[in-house]
């Protein structure tokens, strides 16, 4: 068994194991995914449930023992944050979910990227405080796609290298912006000229400046499924969240 | 030479391993538990698993598991029409009925909101309630789905389409267990816990 550990984490997803046990799968700061067993967790009486809800933000403590050091187990857990508004509203949840599985997907095991749990905490921040869905989807898959060095290229054409001005069109298969009569390619995605300046701004802005950012809904709805289209394309996967954004909101 | 399980063997293992919380060695216990069982013993398990798929149907009208048309709580008259429970699963429902403190009769959505594993609203039987609810003139509707985060937002959401329909719409209490110490409770349960305080 390995000494006790601690660190910063984000549960991203559980799964039931037997009558009072679960398998936890959390984002952490130190230790990028991390899959680990919270035996008793839902046990009312002492069992914490809470602490391992989804998106809940806290600190755990673990060790690692079995054969190759395979089997994380958590010995004790706090809450910093719980997200408490996001539970009030099914958008919220949707959305939320939709962070929780892409963030799963891009994170591996013992790869700690602390800029990308930063972004998820800001982005579950904003989701409690109570900023519209989309803008912050649409800032979280643009933010992402820069930390994994899969940014759509903006500043020219993908097809014939001149400069976009005016409306552009978003094309997974090409890396970028292509201009609308060079499109060649099925998944594009329209983006008005207010659209990609817009985009072209936030993509060099900081995280922490992120919040000020804020397109008028509509804008940012086109945006985020632009975005979403184009992550789907370069990450391989379709979050199962997606279909359930803007349904019953 | 890696030694193999007779077919017959080895289709009950893959079996056992379909269940959940069943891995490989509890599969082969389980087996050969069976295995050396008499035989009525796995006769008598086989023609319970065969009866059960066979005569458990969802009552047709709280959507709780029964084997008649309307389950022995819809067809008890003496329960109150008026009031509806609201809960995810026939085995809350269970839970729920064996305090013997509710005297109304429930509502099973089969599930909770779960963006996650891909269950909307359509996919529960939201309509069947608002439906029921319209229609057997409803004064208060409990809502007792689980008290996390795919459970609050449920019974968010059912507030909001049923609160429309000038219905009541109450949550069960959220706080300390019964027995439970408060030093050891954590700080989520503890806030709620002083939210929802009742005068003594």
């Amino acid at each position: 068994m390995s000494a006790p550990q601690q660190t910063e984490a984000i549960v991203l997803s559980h799964i039931d194991v037997g009558e009072e046990d679960r398998i936890v799968t959390f984002l952490t700061r130190d230790h990028g995914l991390l899959r680990a067993a919270a035996g008793g967790a839902k046990r009312l009486r002492g069992g914490r449930p809470a602490v391992f809800d989804l998106f809940v933000h806290g600190i755990i403590h673990f060790h690692v023992s079995g054969k190759e050091g395979k089997l994380t187990r958590i010995r004790s857990a706090e809450v910093i944050h719980p997200f408490l508004n996001i539970r009030a509203d099914y958008g919220r949840l949707c959305a939320a979910s939709y962070l929780a599985e892409v963030t799963a997907h891009c994170v591996q095991e013992a790869d700690p990227v602390p800029s990308i749990f930063d972004l998820i905490l800001f982005c579950m921040g904003q989701l409690e405080s109570g900023a519209e869905v989309y803008r912050i989807l649409f800032l979280y898959v643009m933010r992402l796609l820069k930390e994994l060095g899969m940014a759509p290229e903006l500043s020219h054409c993908m097809v014939c290298r001149g400069p976009i001005e005016g409306e552009a069109l978003l094309s997974p298969m090409d890396g970028g912006a292509v201009h609308p009569a060079c499109a060649r390619s099925a998944g594009v995605q329209v983006l008005q000229a207010g659209d990609m300046a817009f985009l072209a701004f936030a993509a060099k802005r900081r995280i922490e400046s992120l919040s000020n950012l804020k397109p008028d809904p509509e804008s940012a709805e086109r945006l985020f499924q632009a975005l979403h289209t184009f992550a789907v394309h370069h990450l391989g996967f379709e979050p199962r969240s997606f279909k359930m954004l803007g349904k019953g909101t | 030479m890696t030694m193999r399980y007779p077919p017959s063997l080895a289709l009950l293992i893959e079996e056992l391993k379909r269940l959940p919380g069943i891995g490989q060695v509890n599969a082969q216990r389980l087996a050969f538990h069976l295995l050396d069982a008499p035989p009525e013993r796995a006769e008598a398990l086989s023609r319970a698993l065969v009866e059960m798929k066979s005569r458990i149907r969802k009552c047709a009208e709280c959507f709780s598991i029964c084997e008649e048309e309307r389950c022995r709580v819809c067809q008890d008259p003496g329960r109150a029409r008026d009031f509806l429970c609201v809960v995810g699963s026939s085995r809350d429902m269970i839970a729920l009925e064996n305090t013997g403190q509710f005297r109304g009769l429930y509502h099973v959505l089969g599930g909770v909101l779960s963006p996650m594993r891909g269950i909307g609203p359509e996919e529960l039987t939201i309509s069947q309630l608002i439906a029921r609810v319209e229609s057997m003139g409803v004064k208060e509707v409990i809502v007792a789905t689980n008290l996390d985060v795919e459970g609050e937002a449920t019974s968010s959401y059912l507030a909001g389409i049923l609160r429309e329909r000038g219905v009541k719409i109450t949550r069960i209490a959220r706080g300390i267990p019964i027995g439970g110490n408060i030093e050891n409770a954590d700080q989520v349960t503890l806030g709620m816990a002083l939210d929802g305080r009742v005068e003594v």
